[in-house]
């Protein structure tokens, strides 16, 4: 394994795969991607055969991207962390995606979830009857980052969903993305989400274990969708389609499935 | 084919006016993933290899930019 130094070097590489024919992939870098991530330290290189992998150290896992051969296959690989690679796709997998499918588990990776995005227009919103009025949603605090952050390290695997770090929480905080409710004023549920144009996604809801099924989740998105009805064109996020507990419950609040699927793929 | 340009950039980002935004990488409107959803569609649905010199703000700040790009690529083939 190299570490790519510069943004010259990833073009030479990316170059030099294109000439061996490794020319299926999913590494689509731009400019100011490649020159952040070159400067941070975080490219990788890794030959492989029939192929080449582009590595992005996430610290404890690679992001992992490729090229590949379309016609010679390639073989189990061997690497130094836990590594995913995100594939997206429309409604189903296309002939090529299925033969990238194919190389990624040659490699020895597993499919570790399927993805989908569900959609909602805020008329098409349902009341939730079971929210807890007991208990008041409010706006995170600065001093609330860590124990958000814990929250959803409890519920999310990092491989599969962005967790931020903790300057990015406060960050996040700041901004008024993040709601809670507390108990005994520390924070046992937590809501993040993000407003792009003219929708708002969730990145994660969280609920504590000791403090599950009170309907804690429900009064999150209550409450989030009351707050940006009127700001919003739409509502979405992604859900895990094997999640059946999270499949039914943003079905019951009025959110459809739409075109859009990914597929993670995982190397423990 | 603007038509299915604009039918694959709006399945991937529904919240997005495209034909209205002049600067959608510039403005940090696409993130990677978006990218690697764009990108991949495009050369899925037109047959096409978008390279790494092609890969540049320029062809995907506008609707009219990746159409341009798509008929160039088409055309070289």
């Amino acid at each position: 394994m190299q570490q790519i130094n510069t943004p010259i070097q990833y073009k030479e590489l990316v170059t030099e795969a294109k000439k061996k024919g490794f020319t299926l992939s999913n590494c689509f870098f731009l400019p100011d991607a490649i020159r952040e991530k070159t400067e941070k330290g975080t490219l990788f290189a890794q030959w492989i055969k029939n192929g080449l992998l582009i590595l992005e150290d996430a610290g404890t896992f690679y992001r992992c991207y490729y090229y590949f051969s379309k016609d010679e296959k390639t073989e189990p690989v061997t690497l130094n962390k836990k590594a995913v690679i995100e594939f997206p796709f429309a409604s189903c997998l296309s002939d090529v995606q299925k033969l990238q499918e194919e190389q990624i588990l040659r490699m020895g990776f597993s499919l570790g979830r399927e993805s989908a995005q569900m959609t909602a227009l805020p008329e098409e919103i349902q009341s939730c009857s079971e929210i807890s009025s007991m208990v008041q949603v409010e706006y995170a605090r600065d001093e609330d980052a860590e124990n958000c952050l814990n929250l959803i390290r409890e519920s999310f695997n990092e491989l599969y969903a962005f967790i931020p770090e903790i300057d990015e929480m406060r960050q996040y905080i700041r901004e008024c993305r993040i709601t809670v409710i507390r108990d005994k004023d520390k924070p046992v549920a937590v809501l993040h989400c993000a407003q792009q144009k003219q929708f708002v996604t969730i990145h994660h809801v969280s609920v504590a274990r000791s403090h599950r099924r009170r309907g804690f989740a429900n009064t999150l998105l209550s409450h989030y969708h009351r707050s940006y009805a009127d700001k919003v064109k739409g509502f979405c996020h992604w859900v895990d389609i094997h999640n059946e507990a999270a499949v039914q419950m943003y079905q019951a609040l009025g959110y459809h499935f739409g075109l859009r699927k990914a597929n993670e793929y995982i190397k423990l | 084919m603007k038509e299915k340009v604009l039918s694959i950039l709006n399945d991937i980002r529904p919240d997005i006016e495209f034909e209205k935004e002049e600067r959608l990488i510039d403005d940090g409107m696409l993130d990677s993933f978006d990218i690697i959803s764009i990108v991949s569609d495009f050369n899925n649905e037109f047959d096409i290899e978008i390279e790494i010199d092609e890969l540049e703000p320029y062809n995907f700040n506008t609707v009219a930019a990746m159409v341009e790009l798509i008929e160039k690529l088409r055309d070289e083939a």
